[in-house]
């Protein structure tokens, strides 16, 4: 307590300078047997687990993150921030899929996948306080949610040997060898979504398109994305920046009305969609619409922004639908669980697509006998080709700084599907998605 | 040219909204020198209630059910919690104000807790009768909502000046803001006073989350809170104990942030999200100026 | 809650203030109402009683100086961060409590101090299409610099805050924090952008505060970078302590507290009103600073959502919770408002009523929030003056105490 404080300052002064000498010296020595009789550095040093008392039958180096028969990953979700509703599902979606892994054999036939989770709130300090608790008891990341989160954490996962699977698809992002892009990314994801919409004949070439976008990573390298396409089809793009947090849209529309926009991109949350969707109705500028990234909820279907939806909205993802077959399983178990009338978000099954990638590094990394964490990363390295069986594009993990696919997924929304959507073109390539290359 | 002028036009319409809130803070300021931080929590509130209840309810009785929650507990949080503080003169000087308006941020960061918890991610409808019509006013086309919005916050403005100027309450408000000691001596019972600054001003919050939530924006948010924010720099712009301030400031906030973001391309030199920023960097400008913004009273002491 | 200011034994090399009764530098309380001079002058603190503070302290300084010794890594983290809670609500308690200005613009200033220490410590750099630039200062030069840019931000702030008075002060600093972000947001090259940057380590004279280079383990135990950087805190949160209560105590101190509680009477005598104003914001914006470089490094990164609004309100309740002007409160207040959701979070599976996040029920996240919104109202209505406060009242009753018993003594004999 502060008063106390004066007290103590007065009889120090009163002291001689000689005490004062050995009341330091004594501090000193006190403090010094306080750390010699610790134990912390004895336990401290067995940290990596003990894989020798494993029973390890396939002769697999194992390491941290391993212990016995149970392999730990880490998911750095968001589950009461900006992107819960997507966090819920994400994390429904591994809990179910690696039951289902675990009940057939697990990891390598004999691991079995536990996962351990924290809730950053899409706050990246938060995200960075939990990785250093969760990064000594994990093998990899099986999610890390968050452009923001993604950036922060980007060294630590080359210092730690840590592979990461971001739910984040900036290009940036792949820069880092150890992060695990699933899908591709927002810019080429941008210029897929403009050549279907060109194909289908719902817009021409020499169009002038209006890009409403985050200003931040997410949006701008989306913005990149639609600008290539305009320059290489001869169209113009007007750029409408706005924040996160802009729930009112129709200031940009307004602008991009005077403009003579014929089509709007947008790169934001799905409020935002509804947003933009509704000022335009407002507007009366009922051109058509492209989102990319988390831009839909069936949720949205129940609000003004309906009609709007069902006639002039597409959305370009990274991964396939939940109206696919592979995907009816996973929609059941979801409903098992939520009620059975609930609809899953697209982000469910980004969940399995994931879910699925992970499965396979970690295989990969056991058919070369090596689960340390090392092993992991040089696994994930090794991975120039890989089939999800259609739940994600062919994924290139082994050359960084690239998109690892150029397939992406359209769909537009639907009242009668039972999730809401339906996927008009998987695994679709544009021909400008095919000649696009990062331009740094 | 019709792009600047659907601009305005929207952001006076917004800003009339934004004039409701900062009216809020204004008359809780006149008579308790308490900036009140639970405003935009109050906004979030009544948006919940009203959203909850329209499904069983229908529009009409739901909206009024709010307004009469929000007013209700806002009187509640001033007799249970400041007017105990007031009352007990355990706080004298700077620090009582400076305990008022932080007990205000407990309630704010309570109420938000729990309100953001309930709603989620989700985005709850008011649905408002008018939805998402829009009337064309020759070039212009601003939504329904836009124009209710103008024409009640004009009328309620207009309707608490009268109130402000002519009703026994509000002489007995200004004389407890002029001079607290003497409208206490005079038999002006402080504490009524006070509690019916409080209602109004938690029923204001109510009628504004109606339009707020209203289109063209897609529902309610627990970002509804952050207008609140907003509505700060269009109190203090105005003056803070000004209430015809609170109009000006509001719609100058409105028009400038609907400006900012239309012309966000034209300004991009000045960063992306200049829109957000706008309001406070017009905020900090004019209160250069004039440190009592543009309609407040100025202290005048010399030395 | 003694032990929490490990700075106190260098104020034994303070020239004494003789114009000052020492017990005034607990000026917690605005404004308190008793006046309380003289109250050691009784026999009654004679003999054994004389050493009971130092031990205590000593005993204090000793386990904070053991403890990395024996705790994990998350507390030796929490106990980082709270030493940078403490710097902040220091400077924000001399400048609300000190000198009766009401800031919400803090946040702000800590953003100066992190942003400027990572930009002029980190080495430019190309992350992908990003580049972002970078003086490469040692850390240390760093530190001192984007102290000194904070300072500067003060100082360019203060024509307005010399200006503007209570709540209009309050709102035109929070426009500080959204200027702030959105100025973070928009310098990319420098900030990073809304994404962020990552910070440099900290180092002194070759010294490392990371995990290894030079790897040190003193009686066998490795001094990693949690364990280096909580002396780091430590040090730095006594020194800022120390110097705060010298600056409290010193002229321009007594200025401010007399331009908090009147004005006119003040410039009356002579006080340069908006000159000290501007010398607190100075100093306020400094501790600021420093808060922000060590909650960077704790970080690990920078980034907007770092240093939104709500970091100014916590802020302001840990000053609120801990006495405003009190510098011994404002640790305690930093305690408990930094370490609340963390300890939470990390016991939050044992704990019965909390459930997963996002999963309806109340979350440890919302618990914590819960719990400190209700304090700041608690406290306001029973405790108005925060811990200062009750530290004040029990100090009180013992002296009453010791009063009647010496009247007793003097009675009887």
């Amino acid at each position: 307590m502060s008063g106390a404080l004066p007290d103590h300052a007065a009889a120090a002064r009163r002291r001689r300078p000689a005490g004062r000498a050995a009341f330091a010296v004594g501090l000193a020595a006190v403090t010094m047997l306080a750390a010699a009789c610790s134990s912390k550095g004895d336990d401290d040093s067995s940290a990596p687990a003990s894989s020798g008392s494993a029973p390890a039958p396939a002769a697999v180096e194992t390491g941290r993150g391993i212990s016995g028969n149970t392999l730990t990953l880490g998911l750095l979700n968001d589950l009461t921030g900006f992107f819960a509703a997507s966090g819920k599902d994400l994390a429904l979606a591994y809990d179910l899929f690696w039951e289902d892994y675990n009940a057939q054999g697990g990891i390598c036939g004999q691991y079995t996948v536990e996962l351990e989770s924290a809730d950053h709130g899409y706050n990246p300090q938060n995200a960075v306080t939990q990785y250093a608790e969760m990064k000594d008891d994990v093998v990899a990341l099986q999610m890390l949610l968050g452009s923001p989160m993604a950036a922060a954490l980007s060294e630590d996962l080359i210092a730690d040997d840590m592979v990461a699977i971001p739910l984040a698809w900036s290009q940036s992002l792949t820069d880092n060898p150890n992060i695990a892009t699933v899908g591709s990314t927002y810019d080429v994801e941008s210029i897929n979504g403009l050549d279907y919409l060109l194909e289908e004949g719902i817009i021409d070439e020499g169009v002038k398109i209006g890009h409403i976008f985050h200003d931040s990573e997410y949006g701008q390298n989306a913005n990149a994305g639609v600008r290539y396409w305009a320059e290489q089809t001869g169209s113009t793009v007007v750029n409408q920046p706005i924040s996160a947090l802009q729930a009112d849209l129709s200031s940009p529309v307004t602008a991009l009305k005077g403009e003579g926009v014929q089509l709007i991109v947008i790169t934001g949350t799905p409020a935002q969609t509804a947003a933009l969707i509704t000022a335009t109705e407002t507007q009366d500028l009922r051109v058509p619409i492209l989102g990319n990234g988390p831009t839909y909820t069936p949720d949205l279907l129940n609000g003004d922004a309906r009609d709007g939806l069902l006639t002039r909205f597409h959305f370009a993802g990274p991964n396939a639908g939940l109206d696919s077959e592979d995907a009816a399983d996973a929609l059941a178990a979801y409903r098992e669980s939520q009620g059975a009338d609930a609809i899953p978000t697209p982000a469910f099954s980004t969940g399995f697509a994931t879910a699925t990638v992970m499965a396979e590094i970690l295989e990969a990394a056991c058919a070369a006998g090596d689960l340390t964490p090392a092993g992991v990363v040089a696994a994930k390295k090794s991975l120039d080709a890989l089939d999800t069986g259609g739940r994600t594009g062919v994924l290139d993990l082994a050359t960084p700084g690239i998109s690892p696919t150029k397939q992406s997924f359209i769909a537009k929304p639907d009242a009668d599907s039972p999730v809401r959507a339906v996927t008009v073109a998987e695994l679709y390539e544009g021909p400008h998605a095919t000649t696009y290359t990062r331009s740094s | 040219m019709s792009t600047f002028l659907s601009l305005l036009i929207n952001g006076v319409a917004q800003g009339a909204v934004y004039a409701l809130i900062a009216l809020g803070f204004v008359i809780i300021f006149k008579v308790s020198e308490v900036l009140n931080f639970a405003h935009g929590s109050l906004l979030l509130l009544g948006g919940y209630v009203i959203a909850r209840l329209v499904p069983e309810t229908g529009f009409a009785a739901a909206v009024a059910i709010g307004i009469a929650g929000v007013a209700a507990l806002s009187v509640a949080m001033e007799r249970t919690l400041f007017a105990r503080v007031t009352r007990s003169g355990a706080v004298v000087g700077p620090a009582y104000l400076a305990a008022l308006t932080i007990m205000t941020l407990g309630l704010d960061i309570i109420i938000v807790t729990d309100i953001s918890r309930r709603l989620g991610p989700s985005v709850l409808s008011l649905e408002q009768p008018w939805g998402i019509d829009a009337v064309s006013l020759g070039p212009v086309t601003i939504a329904t909502n836009r124009l209710l919005a103008l024409g009640v916050g004009v009328v309620l403005i207009l309707a608490f000046f009268a109130v402000f100027r002519f009703s026994d309450w509000g002489v007995a408000l200004r004389a407890c803001a002029e001079d607290p000691q003497t409208a206490a001596l005079m038999g002006i019972r402080r504490g009524r006073v006070s509690a019916i600054a409080w209602l109004i001003a938690g029923a204001l919050a109510a009628v504004a989350v109606v339009f707020l939530t209203g289109s063209p924006t897609p529902g309610l948010e627990a970002s509804v809170r952050t207008v609140a924010f907003a509505a700060f720099p269009a109190a203090i712009i105005g003056g803070l104990d000004s209430t015809s301030g609170a109009l000006a400031g509001g719609l100058i906030v409105g028009i400038v942030e609907s400006l900012a973001s239309g012309y966000a391309n034209e300004l991009s030199f000045l960063g992306g999200n200049f829109g957000a920023a706008v309001p406070y960097v017009v905020m900090l400008l004019i209160l250069l100026v004039r440190p009592a913004g543009l309609f407040g009273t100025r202290e005048l002491t010399r030395v | 809650m003694s032990e929490s200011e490990p700075g106190r034994p260098t104020l034994a090399a303070e020239p004494p203030q003789p114009a000052q009764p020492p017990a005034a530098s607990a000026p917690a309380a605005p404004s308190a109402p008793e006046p309380r001079a003289g109250r050691r002058a009784g026999p009654a603190r004679g003999g054994w009683r004389r050493w009971v503070k130092p031990l205590a302290f000593a005993a204090g300084a000793v386990v904070l100086l053991a403890l990395p010794f024996y705790l994990e890594e998350f507390w030796l983290r929490l106990g980082f961060s709270v030493s940078t809670a403490i710097i902040g609500a220091i400077g924000l308690t001399i400048l609300v409590g000190g000198a009766g200005q009401l800031s919400l613009g803090h946040a702000f200033f800590l953003a100066v101090g992190a942003i400027g220490y990572t930009w002029l410590a980190s080495e430019p750099s190309t992350l992908g299409t990003r580049s972002l630039s970078g003086l490469g200062l040692p850390p240390l030069l760093a530190m001192v610099l984007a102290v000194g840019l904070a300072g500067l931000a003060g100082l360019l702030f203060s024509p307005v805050a010399g200006r503007l008075k209570g709540i209009y002060l309050g709102i035109a600093s929070l426009g500080l924090v959204f200027v702030g972000q959105h100025v973070l947001t928009s310098a990319t090259p420098i900030t990073g952008g809304f994404f962020g940057r990552r910070t440099p380590e900290f180092s002194l004279f070759g010294f490392t505060f990371d995990d290894d280079d030079p790897e040190i383990a003193p009686f066998g135990i490795p001094f990693e970078r949690a364990e280096r950087l909580w002396y780091l805190g430590l040090v730095l949160a006594a020194l800022a302590t120390w110097f705060a209560y010298g600056f409290l105590r010193s002229r321009p101190g007594r200025a401010l507290r007399a331009v908090r509680d009147g004005e006119i009477v003040a410039a009356v005598n002579g006080v340069d009103v908006t000159g000290y104003r501007a010398r607190a914001f100075l100093v306020s914006s400094m501790y600021a600073g420093l808060a922000g470089v060590l909650y960077a490094l704790s970080i690990g990164s920078i980034a907007p959502e770092s240093f939104t609004f709500e970091v100014s309100i916590m802020y302001l309740a840990i000053i609120l919770l801990g006495g405003l002007g009190s510098v011994g409160g404002a640790i305690v207040g930093a305690l408990f408002v930094a370490a609340l959701p963390l300890v939470l979070d990390h016991y939050s599976d044992g704990l019965p009523f909390l459930s997963a996040p996002g999963s309806g029920g109340v979350s440890y996240a919302e618990a914590a929030r819960y719990v400190y919104g209700g304090a700041v109202i608690l406290f306001v209505l029973f405790q108005p003056y925060g811990v200062a406060g009750i530290a004040h009242a029990v100090r009180r009753r013992r002296q009453a105490a010791a009063f009647k018993k010496l009247a007793a003594a003097g009675g009887s004999g």
